[in-house]
Parts: C-alpha cells; sequence; structure tokens
C-alpha cells in the first residue's frame, strides 16, 4: 500500500504551531500581499494560486520566485505586485536560495542581530522550476531541514517561454515541443512524474505534504497556514489551470479546475506525519473524457488515448486508495 | 520621424495570444506584398511585448521602403505612417497614436463605425497627425473564443484566418502602401480582400492640421529609470507601474440587487479587482482600473445575472491609458 510506505522511514514527530484556520469565505483576510497589477494572462490560475498564498501566509512573509510565469509577468518592465519582500532566483535554485534565506534568518535571530519573529519563507516555484529543472535545489532544501514552505504551482508546462512540455505534462497533452503528429499521434506519449510522492519518499525531515487546487481556495489557504505551521521543510503542490497553455476560454479556469478534481485527473490530500488524508471524495468519479474535452492541448486525443489516460488515472487513484473507501459528498467548492 | 526619409512603418495592435496569429499574418502579408512591388521590407514581432499573454496589447510590425533599409535592427516602429487596430477597445487602453507620421493612417477593426473610433481618440497628443481613420467590420475576432491552440504558433481561429484578407484589403484602400492587386497575389481569399477595399468607412482628416501646432511631448511609460531599489506597493495596495485595465474588453457590471455577497468573484479573481465590503467600501465593486475583464468572476456567480459581461466600448471612461 502506498500510504503505508509514504513517509514510513521517518523518525521524528510531527510539531505544529498554533495558526488561525480559515473556516469560512467571512473568514478570510482581505488585506492583498499580492495586489493588483501584473502582466500575466487574463484568467491566469497561477496568479491566483499565488495571490491565495500571500492572503493565507500574511505580512511576515518572504517569497522567492524562480524563473517561470510567476517571475516574469509579474515583474515586467522592472516592477512587481508583492507587498512582502520578493527576491528572483534562477529556475534551477529556488530550494537552494529559500534554504539560505532560512538559515539566514535562524543565524540572525540566534546571535541577536534580527529581533523580530521568523518569517514565512516561501518559494513559488513551477512545476519545471520543481520537478525537472529545480528538482535538485527541492531536494536539498527538503533534505536539510530549514523552516520553509517550497510550493510548486503546476500548470503542467512551461509556460513563460511558449507552452515546452515539462516532466508534469500530462499524457496527450500538446506542447509546441510535442506537436501531434503521424510518428506520435498522441503528442506527449510519457506519464507525468509524481512529484508529491518524490518528495514524501525520500525527504525524512518533511513532516508535511499537501496537494491543493485553485477551484478550492479555502482548502488552498488552510494547507498554507498549516504548512506554515509546521516546524521543518513542508511542500505543497498546487494545480493551477493555464488557459494559453491548455487552450481554454480565459474565465473557465476555476471550472476546469474543479474537473480536474471530480475526474481524479488532480487529487487533493496531506500527508500530515505519514498519515495521508484525502480531502476531497466525490460521490463518484467523472470520466476523464469530460475533462480533456474542455482544452484544446487535447483536441487530437482518440477513443483509444483517452481510455489509455483513464487507465492511468484509475490506477493513481487505486494506489491512494481512494477506490476502496465509501464514497463521501463533495464539499462545496468554496467551502 | 522615421529613421530614414522614404520608409514606411506599419504597425499592427492586437490582443496577445487570441489575436497573435491574425496580427503576424497581416504584418507578413503587408511585407510580402510590399516585396512584390519591389520594395525592401521587414516582418516582425514586437519584442517588449513577448512573451503574450492572454488579451495583453501587443504590436507587430512591418516594413516597407524603396531604398534598402538602413537601419534594420532597430526592433520597434518608433514612427508609423500605418496603424491597424484587429480590435476596437485597444485605442481606448492605449496610444495607438504615439509615434505617428504626419498624415497618418488608422485602420480599425469595428462596426462602430469611424466617429465612434475618433470620440475615443481624443485625448492622443498625436490626433492631428491623423489623415484617414478607417473602419471596417471583420467582427469579434477575439471574442467569442474558440480553442486556438497551445501558445505560440500554435492553430488559429477560423473566423481570425477569415478576418485577415478583410483587414488587409481595408489597409490597402485607407493607405494605399500596398496596392490591392499585390495582395491578392499573397492572400488566396479575393472575395474577403474586395470586400474589406469596398466596404471601409473613411474619415478624412478627422483632426489633421497640416502644420505641426506643437512639439510632441511623449507621455511618460512604464518605469524608464533602472533603480537599485524598487518600492513595493503597499499591503492591500495596487501595482502603479502596471496597470492591466487596458487589457478589457468585457466588463463585468454588478447587479447589487442580486448580489448575495457569497464572495465567490472576490476569492476567484486572479488579479484582486473585486473590492467586497470591508475592504475599502460599503458595496462589493470591481476595480476598473486593473480588471482585465478574464470573466472568472461571471462564471463563478452562483446568482444568475448577478454579475454580467458588458462590452467595454459602451462605456466611455474608466480605464487608464497606457502609453507605452
Amino acid at each position: 500500500m502506498a500510504q503505508a510506505r509514504l513517509g514510513a522511514q521517518k523518525p521524528d514527530k510531527i510539531e505544529i504551531a498554533d495558526y488561525e484556520p480559515i473556516r469560512s469565505m467571512r473568514n478570510v483576510p482581505t488585506t492583498e500581499y499580492y495586489v493588483p497589477g501584473h502582466r500575466t494572462c487574463g484568467g491566469c490560475m497561477p496568479a491566483l494560486a499565488y495571490r491565495l498564498t500571500a492572503l493565507a501566509a500574511g505580512p511576515n512573509t518572504v517569497f522567492a520566485g524562480p524563473t517561470g510565469c510567476m517571475y516574469v509577468a509579474n515583474t515586467s518592465y522592472l516592477c512587481g505586485p508583492w507587498a512582502v519582500p520578493w527576491i528572483h532566483t534562477q529556475i534551477t535554485n529556488g530550494g537552494a536560495v529559500i534554504s539560505g534565506i532560512a538559515a539566514a534568518y535562524k543565524a540572525m535571530i540566534r546571535k541577536g542581530k534580527y529581533d523580530g519573529e521568523y518569517p514565512n519563507i516561501i518559494c513559488f516555484a513551477g512545476d519545471g522550476g520543481s520537478s525537472d529543472i529545480g528538482l535538485q535545489a527541492l531536494s536539498g532544501a527538503m533534505y536539510r531541514n530549514h523552516d520553509l514552505l517550497f510550493i510548486t504551482y503546476d500548470n503542467e508546462a512551461y509556460a513563460n517561454t511558449g507552452i515546452q512540455v515539462s516532466p508534469m505534462t500530462p499524457y496527450g497533452a500538446y506542447t509546441t515541443f510535442t506537436p501531434p503528429g503521424k510518428v506520435v499521434p498522441d503528442a506527449k506519449p510519457l506519464f507525468p512524474k509524481d512529484l508529491l510522492k518524490m518528495v514524501a519518499a525520500g525527504h525524512p525531515a518533511v513532516k508535511y505534504l499537501a496537494t491543493a487546487s485553485v477551484s478550492y481556495p479555502l482548502d488552498l489557504m488552510n494547507k498554507v497556514r498549516k504548512a506554515l505551521a509546521v516546524k521543518g521543510p513542508t511542500f505543497m503542490h498546487i494545480h493551477a489551470p493555464c488557459p494559453k497553455g491548455w487552450s481554454f476560454e480565459a474565465h473557465r479556469g476555476p471550472e476546469i479546475g474543479k474537473l480536474a478534481v471530480e475526474t481524479g485527473m488532480w487529487t487533493l490530500y496531506e500527508i500530515e506525519d505519514g498519515h495521508v488524508k484525502v480531502n476531497v471524495r466525490p460521490r463518484k468519479w467523472r470520466p476523464v473524457k469530460d475533462y480533456v474535452a474542455t482544452q484544446g492541448r487535447f483536441s487530437h486525443l482518440t477513443d483509444e488515448m483517452i481510455q489509455r489516460l483513464q487507465a492511468f488515472v484509475d490506477a493513481k487513484l487505486a494506489d491512494l486508495g481512494l477506490e476502496a473507501e465509501p464514497p463521501t459528498p463533495v464539499p462545496p467548492v468554496a467551502g | 520621424m522615421a529613421t530614414q526619409a522614404n520608409l514606411i512603418e506599419v504597425t499592427i495592435w492586437f490582443r496577445g495570444v487570441t489575436e497573435a496569429r491574425l496580427a503576424r499574418r497581416l504584418a507578413n502579408a503587408i511585407a510580402s506584398a510590399g516585396a512584390r512591388e519591389g520594395k525592401f521590407v521587414q516582418a516582425f514581432d514586437n519584442y517588449a511585448d513577448s512573451p503574450d499573454r492572454i488579451d495583453v496589447p501587443c504590436r507587430s510590425y512591418a516594413r516597407l521602403c524603396v531604398e534598402p533599409i538602413a537601419e534594420p535592427y532597430i526592433y520597434e516602429n518608433h514612427s508609423p505612417s500605418v496603424v491597424i487596430v484587429t480590435e476596437a477597445t485597444l485605442l481606448k487602453g492605449c496610444n495607438v497614436l504615439k509615434g505617428l507620421e504626419p498624415g497618418g493612417v488608422l485602420v480599425v477593426n469595428t462596426n462602430r463605425g469611424p466617429e465612434a473610433m475618433l470620440a475615443l481618440l481624443q485625448d492622443l497628443p498625436n490626433l492631428h497627425r491623423l489623415k484617414t481613420l478607417a473602419t471596417i467590420e471583420v467582427g469579434n475576432v477575439a471574442l467569442p473564443y474558440v480553442p486556438y491552440g497551445a501558445g505560440e504558433g500554435a492553430v488559429d481561429t477560423a473566423t481570425q484566418l477569415k478576418g485577415a484578407p478583410i483587414l488587409l484589403g481595408a489597409f490597402s484602400r485607407a493607405s494605399g502602401v500596398v496596392s490591392i492587386e499585390s495582395l491578392k497575389a499573397i492572400e488566396r481569399d479575393h472575395h474577403g480582400l474586395e470586400l474589406g477595399y469596398n466596404e471601409t468607412e473613411l474619415l478624412e482628416n478627422p483632426g489633421y492640421i497640416p502644420e505641426e501646432p506643437t512639439v510632441e511631448v511623449l507621455a511618460e511609460g512604464y518605469r524608464s529609470k533602472v533603480d537599485l531599489v524598487i518600492p513595493a506597493p503597499a499591503p492591500g495596495g495596487e501595482n502603479e507601474d502596471m496597470i492591466t485595465g487596458n487589457y478589457r474588453q468585457q466588463r463585468p457590471v454588478i447587479d447589487l440587487g442580486k448580489c448575495t455577497l457569497c464572495r465567490m468573484c472576490w476569492i476567484s479573481c486572479p488579479d484582486s479587482c473585486i473590492e467586497v465590503p470591508g475592504r475599502s467600501g460599503e458595496r462589493i465593486a470591481v476595480n476598473l482600473k486593473y480588471c482585465k475583464g478574464c470573466g472568472v468572476c461571471w462564471s463563478v456567480c452562483p446568482v444568475e445575472g448577478a454579475i454580467r459581461p458588458e462590452p467595454e466600448l459602451n462605456y466611455a471612461g474608466d480605464v487608464v491609458r497606457i502609453t507605452y
């Protein structure tokens, strides 16, 4: 069983500081730290993920932004939308830079050179900057037991440079590096990495990991707060639909994010001290075909290819033990 | 002034991603038609606009010259003679006449006619240089959205591909930079070319003054000085150096009678443009200075008709003009 394996090697108990969960929409803080004024696409869901993360994290936060849309689009023309400190890192070394920031704050506080509270240190990396080019730095940060949060906002491609394939791109998706043709009619022939499992399985210092989706904003913000309250390195993987990269109408981002969860293309769960807890379990899984139909990047797929994708999703859900559990009602989207 | 006496610069303003292929097609066709007439030509995208984002105002360029182009590596058209605008709301949020040569031509895709377009240009410093304002209805090339394929260089919509010859015909009629015959050798859709050529509504001398009345003062664009320390916006504030209201083609209009204050639109807006009670005002409101008109708010709204999209051109103000 996957659950038994995940985190089985972890020696220490999880240590969680007090934090204030957001119980309803009325509880959501209204002071923005990721303010209006960024050159992202109309309907950009990674930008929404950033905004929700910043809302949940609050004022005492330091962001590191490895190269990607959430660096380039946000900082176009020498300005930025952050009301908290933010630093650009290379796409390879987001984990290394936040490790340095965490170590510096720790040392400064120990030496009495900084009398403020230890901040929330968050790396906001894209899927390329964490599952591909930035993997070694991510692994290093997760291994060294710094107190920080590494967030992967996953739009399933290198979107900033014009939609090139990444290891998180799903099977069958069109990107400019994987156009469907006579030789490879299914566009991307490979299945994506499972980044959360990689981090969970090989990093004993990590006590809290979670997936989230922009379509479930309260769930996302509570996970950010919890991850920040946990002592030590934590990891979050946020699903963020990309209208440009996935070819859908700009207003449909939240709907498509929700559909991903309802079809099993994305699952919302957290691993706390090695225990897997699934947060959203639909009464009945919708077929992957429904999800595929909403996006231009899958428009070339045949029934056989969709079946292959469905089989992959079924196996992934079975691995999380989602078939065996008794079905429960879907919570409302906004909580 | 143009860098070279005989250089004709053509600038095409378009919406990022959704109209990118249309704009490139126009630039390439104009350059190709010019080449058939024996001119030296160039066609390229504006470097500073890339990578383009959905609905962000972008420019594509063509250059034609009877002699070799002296400065082929200047990657911006600083003084266009002809400006083509693929979508009329761009006139509201952008300084489309920036650097316009005296006697310049503006071609706009709209169904509202040239007078309505002229009304949108009144505050622009170069209006007195505009000799001809042409409008043609191609249809809405950006809306309604249809899958346009992923990313740069991907497949395009049928509407856009049909739109290109119509706009080219209008361009030829209004500017005479290339002849309709040369365009017919490039574009297969001769019917579309002729439709554009014949149906264009022309408004001559809309604000044109042959004598230059004043020296144009270039409006301040985005931050022009490189500072070592960039001031951050205040918490709950705005990033004044990147005003995004000029993305907008449709604006959300809230029916306060139907709104239940559930805050779904607020929590789902990627641009933090919905203001809820307790943040800055008594009622729910839209920050139109930054709203990109992406439509997430009206698609997540659980109450039928509480937020509805309205065409941006139905409203006179509320857009801060970006001068870049």
